[in-house]
């Protein structure tokens, strides 16, 4: 009973099918029960805002350093997300940027212009470690290994549920079944239209690569979690 | 869930406020098992998987609250930070890096940049001398700040009504060392340490003074508020 009324928050990382999981989600809660907070504009409104006793549930592109759980207190809270492989997830949010007709986006393209430089940028590096951890580009490079360690240390502590996007369906079948939600019907939405990652070049995936490689190491363990259960 | 003791005390050391004065009190009279420092990411992986976490009394460092220390632990929490004069808190830190030798260390490269330390005039234009104050009590950080000033002032107005026990004023601090150690039970030692040699504020020349007026908007607006409360609990 306690565990049922839970807050569900969905720490939603771009691109890694999400929207389609939150189309599903969606169903189990009613219009008034769930929240989207995918604007910082929004998240600060919700942070303030005194009506949350109605909320069940909370999708967002929010990080763990966003502290939306502490915001709904005194009701407890369980975190679920989805974590993509690395060099798919970059290729694809790239890809995002580029076709995107948002002006912070724009302005990130013009700094950023291909994959190569996108790398260079916050999102293009270990971008999954930094919102499961919730620590900052500056603290990822000065203490690398120790944020991986963080970010598992919050996915056994805090996480109820970590999807891999690869295991679409296994990820949709366990998460139905612990929840008891009725079966999912498969199908993928914001699915952008972009060259595949096996058409780019052997050394730009392996820049890729080493650029994630901390992602890499988060995903293999979240994946392993996930076929253990 | 665990039953619930008496508060822990979060000591948020916003830097130039102060702060090491407050360390060493802390120090000295604190056993060793129930106080812990965290001024990087290292200490804090530390502090998380630290058997006793859950025993300690003081918990002091440059963290923010974004940092959610307070997540990790499984008992009541307080915060306590001190704030001081945007304008000094701004001058004071560039002078503590411009006068620390320490220029090799590798966590000062993520925190400012070699061109920043060229001169005050210089350094104001760089991120952690804008508004740092409200960055640490609100946990809104750089650009976010900036596109939603409003609502990131509220956050940490809010933060401070619900979630700090005290906020002590540099300017005032005998004070405000004096309230504090009283309410948590320390004996107040009222010497001030790492002072930094540095000129005056108001040797400093007003065009200067007012750019940095002009980036720590919200500071001041915060530090007013703070200061404020303040008053009425000191008198």
């Amino acid at each position: 009973m306690e565990e049922k009324n839970k807050v569900l928050l969905f720490l939603h990382i771009a691109k890694t099918a999400g929207t389609s999981f939150r189309k599903y989600v969606d169903t189990h809660f009613n219009k008034n029960e769930f929240k989207e907070l995918y604007d910082s504009d929004v998240i600060l409104k919700f942070m303030l805002s005194k009506k949350k006793e109605k909320i069940n549930a909370l999708f967002g592109h929010f990080s763990f350093k966003h502290r939306i759980d502490t915001y709904i207190l005194p009701r407890k809270s369980k975190y679920i997300t989805f974590l993509r492989n690395p060099v798919e997830r970059v290729v694809s949010q790239f890809f995002h940027f580029k076709r995107s007709k948002m002006p912070g986006h724009i302005k990130m393209m013009r700094q950023h212009p291909n994959i190569k430089k996108f790398l260079q940028s916050q999102r293009g590096q270990n971008w999954q470690v930094q919102c499961v951890a919730g620590v900052n580009h500056l603290q990822l490079k000065a203490h690398p290994k120790l944020c991986l360690d963080l970010a598992i240390y919050n996915i056994n502590h805090f996480f109820d549920f970590v999807g891999i996007t690869e295991e679409y369906e296994l990820s949709l079948n366990k998460l139905s079944k612990k929840y008891n939600w009725k079966p999912p019907v498969i199908e993928k939405r914001n699915v952008g239209n972009r060259p595949k990652t096996a058409d780019l070049s052997k050394a730009l995936i392996d820049n890729i690569k080493k650029e994630n490689a901390l992602d890499i190491q988060l995903y293999n363990y979240a994946r392993n979690l996930l076929k253990d259960k | 869930m665990k039953k619930k003791i008496n508060p822990v005390l979060l000591f948020m050391h916003i830097p130039k406020t102060a702060g090491t004065s407050l360390r060493k009190i802390i120090e000295h009279q604190v056993p060793k098992e129930k106080r812990h420092f965290i001024y990087n990411v290292k200490d804090k992986f530390d502090f998380i998987n630290f058997k006793n976490k859950n025993n300690l009394q003081f918990i002091f460092g440059h963290f923010n609250y974004a940092d959610r220390i307070d997540t990790y632990l499984n008992r009541d929490y307080k915060f306590v930070t001190f704030m001081r004069d945007p304008v000094e808190q701004v001058i004071s830190h560039y002078y503590h890096f411009y006068n620390s030798p320490d220029s090799t260390n590798p966590n000062r490269a993520n925190i400012i940049k070699p061109e920043h330390l060229v001169s005050l005039d210089k350094f104001i234009n760089a991120p952690i001398a804008n508004n740092l104050q409200i960055k640490y009590i609100s946990g809104i950080l750089n650009n976010k700040l900036k596109i939603y000033p409003k609502k990131t002032l509220e956050l940490a107005k809010y933060h401070i009504d619900h979630y700090f026990d005290f906020i002590g004023i540099t300017e005032y601090y005998d004070d405000s060392i004096k309230y504090l150690c009283n309410r948590y039970g320390l004996d107040s030692e009222i010497k001030m340490l790492n002072v930094g040699e540095r000129p005056k504020a108001k040797d400093i020349s007003n065009k200067l003074i007012e750019k940095i007026k002009k980036r720590n908007q919200l500071d001041i607006k915060l530090y007013n508020y703070v200061l404020e409360k303040f008053s009425k609990k000191i008198k």
